[in-house]
């Protein structure tokens, strides 16, 4: 049986969205629906849109980085194409070999999984045209569809389909000072970097350049200084929240146009330090340190109930926050360097990962449903490198960036439009980004 | 509960050393040696570099220096403010400051801070002032006797430390990033100040072990049991002068500089580092003028004394040495000692022949040369200078321009040595950021293996 939303989403017009993609389900799917058959119909409801089903023969050439991907994806194309009331197309590894089966028009895709979304993206090409008239039968056209991947597309698109996980480092803005936090999210839909400097909230785009800044209040009275402040920061439910403990400030505030507003205030000694798929995670600081007390508050955003707490192993130095949630959608970073995992019923494990310096985060960016832990090194003296160490099942050998001229102590994860990556930042104000390479 | 994930590969990161990535770390002791047994607690009377480097832990002034130059307000809620080109200046303190103690700390005793500098080794520092209005708890303002745009460079001196307006004992409370713990014989232990201004220092401890020389000193350094020992370094924040009185300075000065060999009496005379003066302030500033006839002899002088204080490390050897190199060229010279205050006191009160004087140097040039020339018993001299320096403006380069041009018209001040040494952290300390403020310093964890 399909569910409603997947239901809804195969009735949809096939009209390609803004970009040419479209989601191929506006609610995420069932638990049970294979993400991979609702990407094949979607993609053959765009096909039936383009050439008349009953008269067009079709041979198809499915490509992914992933072989087993392709494999399932092509199969389960086929049976969509037939389901569309195509006759059954003929598999191809090219166009000459589509030319040759004497199909009509060739269905080119590629498959891939970007992040935690599924997507497939080509082209329905006409390979004859009508022998009286001489004209192509149909115009042809794009075909693209997305939508989440579950837990099999992940499985068929794993670490050993997807090949050797590389990371390159690039720069993205250049701050006045170091950043105290750093939160990646969006606002209204579209993807955002926010940092917290001494004394003012800057909002940057996903390009990095600087989009909206909002002064923090004044410090309140009495509020003690910290020589190493720490601040939380989250973009969570179209807002930003920060607390700015040695200021004595926090609050909220939103994105009005091109002017961050402020929304309301805050108590100032919860920290919201990361946020995800499951919540909001917060923590106070341990006094007098640059360490949070081992105490973890989660929180569901929307929901507005009571956060729920637990005490940690240890005190902590960095939470993080896997973007795309997945089977590690938490961990922390001790002030000794061990990784603890912190799943959504909040329990903790402690990883045989240690060694790791103080910038730290956690995204998907192999697509294997499992983040990466990326962490600068444990030294405080640059150069530092980044490090992308996989936490999944078959892991592998930790991949390490070229040395880089700075001190990362600061790091926020997210997805700035192409899927899960990371964005460090350095004690003299540099933000990098850390991403999958091409 | 906990429960464990499964995770596919331990990663043992740690086994690689020397790659950046970590915040400072709260916690953790240090100890330094000093070369002195028991340096003076007093910001108002500090004058040596053992003195000054324990000074500037437990007391703070109203501002600091970046390692820029910039002034950061520290005990002040924003940098002095002037309306009138640098004649008034508005100190406005942060609320909620607090001694070691527990006490407030209050406009009043910015006030009378600076008030005891009057009299002791920084007294220069106030020298351009006329008044001092306390407004009310956090505000106090002050009003200079001719426009000194600079004059708050002198809030970024150790000795500006602030202390209560009262206090019992001879040590005064602070307010710097560390308090005084304990003491015990030579020993001191300094604690972390949780309310200090800027913040609690990273490290919890500081033991400062006072040893009676520097061979003492030098012993628990290579030790390995201190952190920090007294190191040359490029800076000089303390020099020597041998100063002559005004109405012998015309006749005398130019034999007296022509008999002096610096080299030679920083290298087998001064104990510590130290470098040859050759100019009147370590900085470029005039040479000393070399008088006409001044390789000749001095017929017929009666002899003078040669004041000096026996509790300068050293001086005592140079005094003997210039004796001997005066004699050399016909001037008889007898040796006398004198106290810091009383030889303060006289030089000031120009009631001495020749002196031999340490002074500490504030970072201003203006202020350095007002306090050497204060020292010399030139006070008018010394309000001249700041008064010319001021009217430079409050550029930098201007300003010293300016004390330069006014410091060489100057007689009777032969210059010395300049004292090229600080407390400094060894090369294994495992100190982080220690080479600026102390309170700054931390210690890196140790990586697991």
């Amino acid at each position: 049986m399909i569910a409603l939303p997947l239901l809804l989403a195969l009735l949809a017009p096939a009209t390609p969205a803004s970009g040419g993609v479209r989601a191929a389900a506006d609610a995420a799917p069932e638990p049970q629906a294979a993400s991979i058959v609702a990407l094949a119909r979607a993609i053959a409801a765009d096909a039936a849109a383009l050439v008349p089903p009953s008269t067009t023969r079709l041979a198809l050439e499915v490509e992914s980085p992933a072989r087993r991907l392709a494999t399932s994806f092509e199969a389960a194309l086929g049976v969509a194409l037939r389901e569309a009331g195509f006759a059954p197309a003929v598999p191809v590894g090219d166009a000459a070999a589509a030319e040759a089966s004497g199909a009509d028009a060739l269905v080119r895709v590629r498959v891939d999984l970007l992040g935690a979304t599924l997507a497939a993206a080509g082209e329905l090409r006409t390979l004859r045209p009508n022998f009286f008239t001489g004209e192509a039968l149909a115009a042809g056209g794009p075909l693209a569809a997305e939508l989440p991947a579950d837990a099999s597309a992940r499985l068929l698109a794993g670490p050993g389909a997807m090949g050797p996980l590389a990371i390159e480092v690039v720069p993205f803005a250049a701050l006045a000072q170091a950043p105290v936090a750093l939160a990646v999210g969006t606002l209204g839909g579209t993807p955002y970097v926010a940092a917290l400097l001494e004394d003012e909230l800057v909002l940057l785009g996903a390009d990095g350049s600087r989009r909206a800044r909002h002064p923090l209040p004044p410090p309140a009275p009495g509020a003690l200084p910290s020589r190493d402040p720490r601040a939380g920061l989250v973009v969570v439910s179209d807002s930003i929240r920060y607390a700015f403990p040695s200021r004595g400030v926090a609050g909220a505030v939103r994105l009005e146009g091109d002017a961050l507003v402020h929304v309301t205030d805050a108590p100032p000694d919860v920290l919201p330090l990361v946020s995800g798929p499951a919540g909001v995670l917060s923590a106070m600081q341990a006094p007098q340190s640059n360490l949070f007390a081992p105490t973890l508050l989660l929180a569901d955003a929307a929901s507005g109930a009571a956060p729920r707490a637990a005490a940690t192993p240890a005190p902590f130095v960095t939470a993080l926050s896997a973007p795309s949630g997945g089977a590690l959608p938490f961990g922390l970073v001790t002030g000794s360097g061990v990784f603890i995992s912190v799943q959504a019923d909040l329990t903790f494990g402690t990883a045989p990962v240690e060694g790791l310096g103080d910038a730290a985060a956690l995204a998907d960016l192999d697509g294997d449903g499992v983040a990466e832990l990326l962490a600068s090194g444990r030294t405080a003296a640059a150069p530092d490198a980044i490090r992308a160490i996989r936490l999944g099942a078959g892991g592998g050998s930790p991949i390490e960036s070229a040395p880089i001229d700075a001190v990362l102590v600061i790091a926020a994860s997210g997805d700035l439009g192409g899927g899960d990556e990371a964005i460090f930042a350095a004690t003299d104000g540099r933000l990098l980004r850390v991403r999958r390479a091409p | 509960m906990r429960v464990a994930i499964a995770l596919g590969l331990a990663v043992l990161l740690g086994a690689t050393p020397a790659w950046a990535g970590l915040r400072p770390r709260y916690g953790g002791e240090a100890a330094a040696a000093l070369p002195v047994q028991k340096p003076a607690l007093d910001p108002a009377q500090a004058a040596t570099v053992a003195e000054l480097f324990v000074v500037s832990l437990v007391h703070q002034p109203p501002l600091e220096r970046a390692a820029d130059g910039a002034l950061v307000p520290v005990l002040l809620a924003e940098p002095p403010l002037s309306d009138d080109g640098g004649r008034t200046f508005r100190l406005q303190l942060r609320e909620g400051l607090r001694f070691h103690d527990g006490r407030p700390l209050r406009a009043a005793d910015l006030a009378a801070s600076l008030r005891r500098l009057d009299g002791g080794p920084w007294a220069a520092l106030t020298l351009p002032v006329r008044s001092l209005d306390v407004r009310s708890d956090t505000r106090l303002d002050v009003t200079l006797a001719f426009p000194f745009p600079r004059w708050p460079e002198a809030l970024a001196e150790a000795a500006a430390g602030v202390v209560p307006a009262s206090f019992a004992g001879t040590v005064p409370p602070g307010a710097g990033p560390f308090r005084i713990a304990a003491a015990s014989g030579s020993t001191l232990r300094l604690d972390a100040f949780d309310g200090h201004a800027a913040g609690r220092p990273f490290l919890d401890t500081l033991r400062l072990h006072g040893q009676p020389d520097r061979r003492a000193a030098a012993r628990l350094v290579a030790g390995g049991s201190v952190q920090l020992g007294p190191a040359r370094t490029q800076e000089a924040r303390v020099a020597t002068w041998l100063l002559l009185a005004p109405d012998l300075a015309e006749r005398l000065e130019g034999a007296v500089a022509a008999a002096i060999d610096r080299a030679d009496t920083v290298r087998y005379f001064v104990p510590g580092a130290a470098a040859p003066l050759d100019r009147l302030l370590p900085a470029p500033h005039p040479a000393p003028r070399a008088a006409a006839g001044a390789r000749g002899r001095v017929p017929g002088s009666a002899p003078l004394t040669l004041l000096y204080d026996p509790a300068v490390e050293g001086h005592r050897q140079v005094a003997e040495r210039i004796q001997l190199r005066l004699h050399d060229r016909g001037l008889q010279v007898r040796l006398d000692t004198a106290g810091a205050a009383d030889l303060r006191a006289r030089t000031r009160g120009a009631r001495y022949e020749l002196a031999l004087v340490q002074l500490p140097l504030p970072q201003d040039t203006g202020l350095a040369a007002a306090t050497l020339l204060h020292a010399a018993g030139r006070a008018d001299a010394a309000r001249r200078l700041l008064a010319q320096v001021g009217a430079a403006g409050p550029a930098a380069d201007a300003a010293a321009r300016a004390a330069s041009q006014a410091l060489g018209r100057v007689r009777g001040i032969v210059p010395l040595y300049a004292t090229t040494e600080a407390i400094v952290p060894t090369p294994s300390s495992g100190l982080q950021d220690a080479a600026g403020d102390l309170a700054d310093a931390w210690r890196a964890p140790e990586s697991p293996r």
